[in-house]
Order: C-alpha cells, then sequence, then structure tokens
C-alpha cells in the first residue's frame, strides 16, 4: 500500500514538473515549408532556438502550414471557428489582418519599446483601426529585373535600364531577334505585378485614392500600362507559354537560370528576389528598375511597396499571450530580425535591422528606388480582392476576351464590389 | 398469426439498431444541411456572429456574373456525360468480346482512379502546359501549342474530357464489365448463330439487359459532375482562365475560403443542394423502378 503511494506520489510530481517545465508556444507559418538556399526555413529554425535559449522551459512548436492564400487561411477561419489553435501565426498585413482582426490580439501594449523601431508604412499597414495587430518581417514590393548577360548579349547596354516605354519595347524586340526570351512570365502574377508597379507612376503618393473614390483606374498613365502590357503580348515579348505556367516557383526558377529570359516582373522580399537571383545568375548580372516610364508621366521612376510583406500576431485564444507577444518582438527585431534578412535576403522594415549585403549591387539600387515608395493598392482591397482582379487580368491579357477599355471598366468596378 | 410489417411489432430492439446510424446521420447530413440553410439567410465569415439578411445573398446570387459563369460551367459538364456514358459502354463491350490481353488494359486504365482527382490535376497540369513535354512534341509538328489551359474553350473542354470521360473511365469499366458478365451466355450465343454484327449485338442485347447499370451510370457521372469536381478544377485550372472553368462547387469554395462569405457561399451550396436532391430523386426512382 505504501509502495503504490510512493510510486502514484512519484508519477504525479514527473507529470507535474514536466508540464510546468515544457510551456509550448506553437507557431502557425505559411513559410517554414521553404527549404531551399535563401528558404525561410532554416532562419525560423535558428530564431526559435535563440528564443528557447533565451526562454528556459519554453518550447516552440513551429508548424508549416500551407502556402497558398486559399489554403492557409481557411485553416486559420477554421480555428477561429472553434476558438483554438496557435499562440502565434504568421499573417499577410493588410486586407487579410484587416479580415482576422477580431481574432488578433492588440500588440500594442507589449511593443512600446520596439514600435519606434519600424517604419510607419509598416506600423500603419499592420494596424487596424489604429491598433497594432502583427509585426512584420518584411517589407514587400515589385519591380522589374533584368538579367545583364542576356542584355549584353542582344546587344544592348547592360548598364542602362530600358526605363522608358520607349526603350523597353526597344529592348524587348532586340533581344527576341536575338533569340531570347524578352520577358519571362508565370501565371496570373507577371501581369498583376506589372500593373502593381505602375499604379506607383500613375498615382504617385495617391494611390490610396483608388479606395476612396478620389482616384479612377481611367487614369491616362494606368491605362496606358495596361494597353503597354497588351502591347507586350500581341509582340509576343511577353513569354505566351509562360501563362499557363506556376509563377511561384517555376517561372521565378526559370529567369533564375542564365538562358531562362530576359526580364521578369519579380518580388522585392520573401521568394524570388533581388538577392536569389543575384546568387543564381551572378552578383553583378541583375539589374533593376521599379516601372516603366510614360512620357507624359507625372511621377516617373516610382517603386510600388508594402510597408509590409508578412509578419506574426498573437491569437486570442492562446493562453500563453505575453509569452506569445515576445516572441513576435523578438523575431521582429534585434538579431531575430537579422537573422531572417540576412539569409532569405528580404527587406526588413525594421530599421535597426538593415541586412548587410552590401556586396550586392542590385540592392544599392533598390534601395535607391525604396526612397521613392508608394503603397501598393491591392493590400488595400477586401478579401479576395487579388483572386477577382487576377482572374479579370487573365480575360483582358490572356484569354483576349474584353477588350482594355472594358478591363478598365470592370476593374474599376472590383474596387466597390 | 400474421406478424405485422414495420417496426412496430418488435418493440424497441430495431430503434436501438438503427440508432447509431441515425444518429450519425443526424450529425454529419441533416445537421449540416439544415445548418447551411440557415446560413444562406446571414452574413458570416465562417466563425463568430451571424447577421441575419434575408433573401439579400440570394438576389446577388442571381446578378452575379461569377455565380451564372458557374452554372453554365457545371451545365456544360453535364453534356460531356452521354459521351462519358457512350465511350465506356463501348470499350467494356470491347473487352468483353475477350481481346487479348484485356485485364491488362483494363488494369491500366484504373490506375487514374487509384491515384485521385487531386494527384491527376497536378499530372495533367504538368503535362498540358504550354511549354510542356507533350506541347513541345505538338509544336514540333504543328508550329504551335495547343493551349489546353488559357484558352477558355479548351480549357473547359479539357476539364470536361479529362475528369467526366478520361478519369471515370475506369471504374465504369469495372462496373459495366460486371453488369455484363451477368448477361446470359446463350443469348449472345442466339445473336452469333443469327449472325449478329457486333453493334446489332451491342444495342440489341447488351444494352437493353445493363439498362438498369447504365441508368446508376449517369445518375452517378451527374453526382460526380455537380459535387466531386472541386479537387480536379483546384490543381489544374483554379477555376480559371477567368472564370472558364469555374463552376458551381468551385465557386462555392471561393467565396466561402478566399472571400470569406460564408453566408453567401452557402446561398450557392443550397443550390447545389437542390440539384443534387433531384438527381438523388431521379436515383430512388430508377431504383424503385427495378424493384417493381
Amino acid at each position: 500500500m505504501m509502495k503504490r503511494a510512493i510510486l502514484n506520489l512519484a508519477l504525479v510530481t514527473v507529470f507535474a514538473t514536466a508540464s510546468l517545465a515544457a510551456q509550448t508556444l506553437t507557431v502557425w507559418d505559411f513559410k517554414y515549408s521553404e527549404v531551399n538556399a535563401t528558404g525561410a526555413q532554416a532562419p525560423m529554425k535558428a530564431n526559435d532556438a535563440a528564443f528557447e535559449k533565451a526562454n528556459p522551459g519554453v518550447k516552440v512548436v513551429h508548424v508549416a502550414q500551407p502556402t497558398v492564400d486559399t489554403q492557409y487561411y481557411p485553416i486559420i477561419q477554421s480555428a477561429a471557428a472553434v476558438n483554438d489553435g496557435p499562440d502565434v501565426a504568421m499573417f499577410h498585413p493588410g486586407a487579410r489582418v484587416e479580415g482576422f482582426a477580431d481574432i488578433i490580439v492588440d500588440l500594442d501594449p507589449y511593443i512600446k519599446d520596439v514600435k519606434g523601431q519600424f517604419t510607419a508604412a509598416s506600423i500603419e499597414m499592420c494596424s487596424v483601426g489604429g491598433k497594432v495587430k502583427v509585426l512584420p518581417i518584411t517589407m514587400q514590393g515589385f519591380g522589374i529585373y533584368y538579367n545583364k548577360a542576356l542584355f549584353k548579349k542582344a546587344g544592348l547596354d547592360p548598364e542602362k535600364a530600358p526605363k522608358s516605354s520607349a526603350d523597353f519595347l526597344a529592348a524587348c524586340e532586340k533581344l527576341k531577334a536575338a533569340g531570347i526570351v524578352p520577358i519571362t512570365t508565370g501565371q496570373t502574377y507577371t501581369i498583376d505585378f506589372f500593373l502593381r508597379c505602375q499604379a506607383a507612376n500613375a498615382y504617385g503618393p495617391n494611390v490610396a485614392g483608388l479606395f476612396n473614390g478620389t482616384q479612377k483606374f481611367d487614369n491616362p498613365v494606368f491605362k496606358e500600362s495596361a494597353a503597354f502590357m497588351k502591347t507586350l503580348v500581341d509582340k509576343g515579348y511577353i513569354e505566351k507559354d509562360g501563362f499557363s505556367r506556376p509563377y511561384f516557383m517555376d517561372s521565378i526558377d526559370k529567369f533564375g537560370t542564365p538562358s531562362g529570359g530576359a526580364i521578369f516582373i519579380g518580388l522585392l522580399s520573401d521568394v524570388g528576389n533581388w538577392k536569389a537571383f543575384s546568387d543564381a545568375l551572378g552578383v553583378n548580372n541583375v539589374g533593376y528598375f521599379p516601372a516603366v516610364n510614360f512620357p507624359d508621366a507625372k511621377y516617373k521612376d516610382q517603386q510600388v511597396m508594402q510597408g509590409a510583406g508578412i509578419g506574426y500576431g498573437v491569437m486570442k485564444w492562446s493562453k500563453n499571450q505575453k509569452l506569445a507577444a515576445a516572441y513576435v518582438k523578438f523575431v521582429s527585431t534585434g538579431e531575430g530580425a537579422k537573422t531572417y534578412s540576412s539569409a532569405t535576403g528580404s527587406l526588413s522594415p525594421n530599421t535597426q535591422a538593415a541586412g548587410g549585403a552590401t556586396t550586392y549591387p542590385v540592392l544599392k539600387v533598390i534601395q535607391n528606388y525604396l526612397k521613392s515608395g508608394q503603397k501598393d493598392y491591392i493590400p488595400l482591397g477586401y478579401n479576395g480582392y487579388e483572386d477577382e482582379a487576377n482572374r479579370l487580368c487573365d480575360r483582358a491579357f490572356v484569354t483576349g476576351e474584353i477588350s482594355i477599355d472594358k478591363f478598365i471598366d470592370e476593374y474599376q468596378k472590383l474596387i466597390t464590389k | 398469426m400474421r406478424r405485422r410489417r414495420g417496426l412496430e411489432g418488435d418493440g424497441a430492439v430495431p430503434y436501438v439498431f438503427l440508432a447509431p446510424l441515425l444518429a450519425l446521420l443526424a450529425a454529419f447530413m441533416i445537421y449540416p444541411v439544415a445548418m447551411n440553410i440557415v446560413t444562406s439567410f446571414t452574413e458570416w465569415k465562417g466563425y463568430g456572429p451571424w447577421k441575419w439578411i434575408g433573401l439579400a445573398n440570394y438576389k446577388t446570387m442571381i446578378g452575379d456574373e461569377q455565380f451564372l459563369a458557374s452554372i453554365l460551367n457545371t451545365g456544360l459538364m453535364v453534356l460531356y456525360i452521354p459521351l462519358s456514358t457512350i465511350v465506356t459502354l463501348l470499350i467494356a463491350a470491347f473487352l468483353r468480346e475477350g481481346i487479348g490481353g484485356w485485364k491488362v488494359y483494363r488494369a491500366i486504365l484504373y490506375i487514374p482512379n487509384l491515384l485521385g482527382y487531386v494527384l491527376m490535376g497536378v499530372i495533367f497540369s504538368i503535362y498540358l502546359r504550354d511549354d510542356s513535354a507533350l506541347n513541345t512534341a505538338i509544336r514540333g509538328i504543328t508550329g504551335s501549342p495547343i493551349h489546353f489551359l488559357i484558352s477558355p474553350v479548351l480549357a473547359i473542354n479539357t476539364v470536361g474530357l479529362l475528369l467526366v470521360v478520361f478519369l471515370h473511365l475506369g471504374f465504369g469499366l469495372i462496373y459495366f464489365l460486371a453488369a455484363m458478365n451477368g448477361i446470359d451466355k446463350s443469348i449472345y450465343e442466339a445473336a452469333l448463330i443469327d449472325g449478329a454484327s457486333f453493334w446489332k449485338t451491342f444495342l440489341r442485347v447488351t444494352v437493353p439487359s445493363i439498362r438498369f447499370a447504365v441508368e446508376f451510370w449517369v445518375v452517378f457521372n451527374f453526382i460526380e459532375v455537380f459535387a466531386r469536381m472541386f479537387s480536379f478544377i483546384h490543381t489544374l485550372t483554379q477555376g480559371g482562365p477567368g472564370y472558364s472553368t469555374f463552376t458551381l462547387e468551385y465557386g462555392i469554395f471561393i467565396q466561402a475560403f478566399s472571400k470569406f462569405k460564408v453566408g453567401y457561399s452557402s446561398a450557392w451550396s443550397v443550390v447545389l443542394f437542390a440539384f443534387c436532391a433531384m438527381i438523388s430523386v431521379a436515383q430512388i426512382r430508377l431504383m424503385q423502378r427495378r424493384d417493381e
């Protein structure tokens, strides 16, 4: 009897100690499955280990969730339906955070000491109703990369970016004549990203006006940009084969090969960015400019950007909200932010975590353009807005079902749908 | 004494045996369907409180171009059912004739069923791209690729041919061959003695003898078209290009899980449910007729 009592006591003690010792923090992440060279998993693992070391007794369980929006967010939606799930979850700031704002903790009480480190644009994008909902680990943007070696091969000056519409068309013609694919293309996003780049030149600092009625998509520069894209398709400069090829990651990988194509409309952070392309093509072989300039445009060389690309939020159902907030702070500031940015090539919205990638000439070019950063209009829309906009782009530029005028009309209607 | 029909004479025992099944039916069929109908009158994002909005979702749906496109595309898929039925029946009849190695053909044609729609969607999305090996070969012969996935007309017909005809073929063959094996061999022998050709035998003996199996196959195909195409479309075309392969079922997914308009999505689901219910009623009628 005595022996059994002692045994039970020992068991209870062991279990109690174990439960006290291992405080688990669950993180859901749509980038954790990236295991490629500049992928997110390695720096995330390093950050998790550093956080565990700094917080003895804490175990971070980092869960790789699906990378696609239409697979990841329904999982968050399901978790919300049962009011249970991860302590920390990754989000795209903008419409997605706004859509889930009611299940994400206000971070303001936890981040008073670090809030000032983040750019104002990133904090604005991560906030809903004036409350900070997520802390960003990247800022995002789109632009036009080109392969300098292929430019040289086609007889073009690789140091002169074809920024004007005339130069751009002339460069495409010369590349095509040299048997080089002028613009490497991917399903859906090539056109989407191009229009987002061009909106920065069309509206300058007034992009947000598209959503309050002060700006319209029939703006001459935006309309000219759409017509320009149609010209690129019609003249065969846009690689039509690419319209059925997944942008992520097939087209990105294709541009990253020496003969993969001369021009690519790509991302600044996360995947398929300046670092990945420089590592693949040679640091001196990647050129960049933010948009195509039209002669009569008021704004030129404007860089479209999202103050925040991805970030982490603390979920309201978490029983470890304080610890979860500490984790979010840890990975988005200081060494955590630096570790992530330097490994992935992501641009950090944390002003104290600027990467030291000075060996990449193209980064200096990008950083220069970022000074003229303008808002991206897609995250200002509603959940599902990008999907609808992209289907419309397909109908105008891929299938040719609708004219450019009709496209502009329908694109405008989507704003208030 | 004559035993009474039904459950009354057996006391509570039958109900006890039925209870687990009824509970499952209530939990996983009746409750979700009822809740879906209720949700269709609300504005709800899948969690949290909902707002009662009456018929607003239905009014929106009637004027929604996406909804109309989805109905049209689903209707187009239905048109492939006769082709699927004829092709499957014919191949089954050929195989039944005893072509050498027919079991191997049957096994090969069944492989897509083993792989499932998701894998087949991914495989065909690679095969049918403009820059695929297949299209490279086609380009080599004709000078240009076939835009299976980026031409609206080709995309929807590609989905129809692949899903409704090709991917159902394996199961259909097994099903029809089993049905044909039940036909009395003496009928075929009589037809042979009378000098009936393959086609005459097929039309006058085989098809009438397995009429109920054919009717069931048609009903099965309807259900597949209305309620089981999502995974294939999601992995092959994602409803695109534009809305050219956007079916009713795919639209339900997009409304609920991309736009988080679960209330509105439920209204679409009610329409889908109505179609499926009509098909089920037709199926029950067929089964009753067979019993008679």
